[in-house]
């Protein structure tokens, strides 16, 4: 007895110590490490929970950018009294300025919701000028051209400028390019600058856009986010002092002003081929694989655009050959890089001409019309005249003409099995459901559950049978008498015998007693003894004395009659046994 | 005393259960730094992060196929191939795992002996199925049979033979694969050689005839244990012994 009081009282202490919450209501609150500063500087929010442990909801704070610095856990126990606190840390960044709220901030411990106070913070303008090598980060927008054409490239890059280390640099917000199609041409790329004498690492994003519509964007406006590394000493006189610099990561909100563009509108077009919407500067060339051809054979056109712009949006040129051939346009190929100077590159278009008439031709020169930038005019690039013989058709190879859909294949399209380029293993599973426990059956545990239905059939065998022996005797015979009703069809030659049975069983189930045959003086008294009313047990009476005629009597039945007796009986089991 | 005793109880369940969420935790923890590792080209870290899971008895298929792919990255075709193994088992039909299997095993410089056979073409169930779902199969199929059976003999209404004939089919196939799969396991265990190379011997020690050599990745059939060795199968008539950590069994 005294073991297990002592067995006891090590458990509880021991639970006391690891789960203090259970003993106190829980408490919350929010603190902040000051209610005043500047744009781009941040603040730490710290909310507290006593007592127990909760989830903080965070998702309501709009007017900072939030970011959360973990959890610290603390128990304290003092005078034998323990408690526990809970402390969740975040670096809030402001979004604007002026008087900025954190509201009250929901906590859901254990199903139930605890709020914080609200806390107003008031973000003055940044006093410090971020002019360059004035500051010790700061970003910037510029572009290649601020009055470009519509459809013109130009090249946009955001730089971030830092004299200081800075970690953990990333995108905000922005940059925003309403009115342009951005492309982006790397991730980052660094190198370092002096300015004012200062020397500055600067990473840079590099866009192409392409302006859209007519009009004057503002380009760029972005917002960076970064950790700016500041070291503090100790300084407490220790000669070891130096090797215990505390390294610490200040959060900061940079802000790129944008660049005013102005996109000016394509002079007017007057020419007679149309214009290709292409702008930038564009070469063209065609080529043939040969230079004569049978009829019904085909020669494949290879038609180039080529040059600096938005040659991925380039149209194939009108191909006009008078009916002489049947043109087959491919899938044309895009070989186009963005860099540093914007969009170049060129487009390929491969075109199956089958020839359909002998004799000599020219092919081209095909022509595009473009938008020269550089000049400010539309000019017109074109092929050279490509000519080609076509021949008397080999009789071997008789002209084809393809159909959508036709079975045979156009020329210059080889079908090929699809091959692996290249293999490379299926990604992790990363879902959490991968560290849940598959608890694998053992032999035994799987025969005992394959020999449970045995025990459970015995049972419930058992059961059904001690309930039917306890069924009351009316609701037997009701069962019995509807049974054999059920049996019963009209013209079997035991169709009597059954609906004698069912009056009879209806009859005993009224009475609530057991029995097997009855004549019909014999059912009315019995049922007149059952309170029965005298009208049903006269009816019950006369249809038994029908029944028996019908089955002692021998000789034909009236289909008519027996069809009537049927549900006569039919009515009368249902009444005597509802 | 009994009040003691109740109160004693339930303050150990509740440590238990404190106990095991905290582990649950510190292993969503590990795992999480896994992923983490992995993606970043850390596949070292990637391997110990999720073997520490797996060594503290977590069977799960994914689990499995995460630490045969950190492997794989790592450069050990062995062990990838070992823990793919491991993870078909559980989950036999996952399509990643299928290829990622297959493109492991063709980096493994033995040819593998041919393993299909008739009777893989006869009983194909049970390399479609997991033993865990052949499992499960069958005591669902005992229960509806024990249910058909009670509602035909017992309850005495009408069912139809074919189902009951039909359940009772399928119940002893089954039954009969997951007894088979019990005893396999037992008595056919397979393993996958784990080191880049291991000379297979003649006896059980270093001294022995070396009789052939197999490369990591290899599939063999494990045959017998003794001092520290065991006794391996590759393909139908190469036998011989290799020291015990040079295989992992599946």
């Amino acid at each position: 007895m005294q073991r297990l009081t002592a067995i006891t009282t090590i458990v509880i202490l021991m639970t006391g110590l690891t789960l203090p919450g259970l003993a106190r209501s829980p408490q919350v609150s929010a603190t902040v490490d000051r209610t005043v500063l500047g744009s781009g500087e941040s603040l730490t929010l710290t909310v507290t929970i006593e007592g127990s442990d909760g989830n903080v909801d965070v998702s309501g704070i709009q007017d900072f950018d939030v970011v959360s610095r973990g959890t610290a856990q603390s128990l304290r126990i003092i005078n034998g009294k323990t408690s526990r606190e809970m402390r969740y840390t975040y670096v809030l960044v402001p979004l604007k300025e002026g008087a900025l709220s954190i509201p009250a901030l929901p906590v859901t411990i254990d199903k139930e919701t605890f709020h914080t106070e609200a806390i107003t913070i008031r973000v003055a303008e940044e006093d410090r000028p971020a002019m360059q090598g004035a500051s010790d980060v700061f970003a910037e927008v510029t572009v290649s051209d601020p009055s470009p054409y519509v459809g013109q490239q130009v090249v946009c890059r955001v730089s971030l400028y830092h004299a200081v280390r800075i970690a953990d640099a990333g995108l905000s917000s922005g940059p925003v390019f309403d009115g342009f199609t951005p492309k982006m041409v790397s991730n980052d790329r660094s190198y370092t600058k002096i300015i004012s004498g200062r020397r500055y690492d600067v990473t840079e994003l590099v866009y192409v856009l392409t302006p859209e519509q007519v009009g004057t964007f503002e380009v760029g406006a972005t917002r960076i986010r970064c950790n700016v590394i500041s070291r503090q000493q100790r300084n407490r006189g220790f000669p070891f002092d130096t090797f215990f610099d505390d390294t610490r990561l200040v959060p900061r909100v940079i802000s790129a002003n944008p660049v005013s563009v102005r996109v000016r509108p394509l002079p007017p077009y007057s020419g007679t081929v149309p214009f290709s919407g292409l702008v930038g500067e564009f070469d063209l060339s065609a080529k043939t694989d040969r230079t004569s051809v049978h009829a019904g054979d085909s020669v494949n056109l290879t038609v180039t655009i080529k040059g600096k712009g938005n040659v991925q949006d380039a149209p194939l040129p009108d191909i006009d050959l008078d009916n002489a051939f049947k043109v087959y346009a491919d899938v044309p190929v895009d070989d186009t890089t963005a860099n540093e100077d914007g969009v170049s590159g060129k487009k390929t278009f491969p075109v199956a001409l089958v020839a359909l008439f002998p004799g000599d031709y020219i092919i081209g020169p095909f022509s595009v019309v473009y938008f020269d930038t550089a000049r400010g005019e539309y000019k017109t690039a074109s092929t050279t005249a490509l000519p080609i013989t076509v021949l008397e058709a080999d009789e071997e190879s008789p002209a084809a003409v393809f159909a959508a859909g036709d079975d045979k294949k156009p020329p210059g399209i080889e079908k090929k099995e699809v091959q692996f380029i290249d293999k490379d293993i299926f990604p992790l599973k990363e879902g959490l459901d991968a560290i849940s426990h598959r608890r694998p059956m053992t032999l035994w545990y799987f025969l005992a559950l394959l020999a449970f239905p045995v025990p459970a059939y015995a049972v419930a065998g058992i059961v059904v049978s001690r309930l039917r022996r306890n069924e009351p005797v009316a609701r037997t015979m009701a069962k019995q008498a509807r049974a054999a009703l059920a049996g019963a069809r009209p013209g079997d030659a035991n169709a009597a015998e059954r609906l004698y049975k069912a009056i009879v069983y209806a009859i005993f189930a009224r009475a609530g007693k057991k029995g097997e045959s009855l004549t019909y003086k014999e059912a009315r008294q019995l049922l007149r003894q059952s309170s029965c009313p005298e009208a049903l047990a006269d009816t019950a009476a006369e249809t038994l004395e029908k029944v028996e005629q019908m089955r002692f009597g021998g000789g034909a039945i009236d289909p008519g009659a027996g069809e009537r007796l049927f549900k006569t009986v039919k009515d009368l089991v249902r009444r005597l046994t509802s | 005393m009994k009040h003691a005793c109740k109160i004693t109880a339930v303050l150990i369940l509740a440590l238990a259960l404190a106990y095991g969420r905290g582990h649950a935790q510190e292993n969503a923890r590990i795992f999480i730094d896994g992923v983490k590792a992995y993606k970043n080209g850390e596949y070292a870290t990637a391997v110990d992060c999720f073997t520490a899971i797996a060594e503290s008895g977590i069977r799960n298929g994914s689990l499995y196929y995460n630490l045969a792919n950190a492997c794989f990255r790592a450069g050990d075709i062995g062990r990838a191939i070992l823990w793919y193994e491991k993870a078909r088992k559980l989950m036999p039909n996952d399509p990643d795992l299928a290829f990622n299997l297959a493109y492991a095993k063709s980096h493994v410089k033995d040819k593998q002996p041919d393993r299909s056979s008739v009777l893989r073409a006869i009983f194909f169930w049970r390399y479609m199925l997991s033993h865990d779902t052949l499992i499960w199969m069958a005591v669902v199929l005992n229960g509806l049979f024990f249910t058909a059976l009670f509602v035909k003999r017992i309850l005495k209404k009408k069912v139809p033979g074919l189902l009951t004939g039909v359940l009772f089919s399928l119940l002893v196939i089954c039954a009969t694969t997951v007894g088979f799969n019990f005893y396999a396991e037992q008595a056919f265990p397979e393993g996958v050689i784990l080191p880049e190379t291991v000379s297979v011997r003649s006896g059980v020690d270093d001294l022995s005839t070396e009789l052939f050599v197999l490369h990591a990745g290899s599939r063999v059939d494990i045959q017998k244990r003794r001092q520290g060795y065991v006794r391996i199968r590759f393909g139908k008539d190469k036998t011989g012994w290799v020291k015990q950590e040079a295989v992992g069994v599946i």
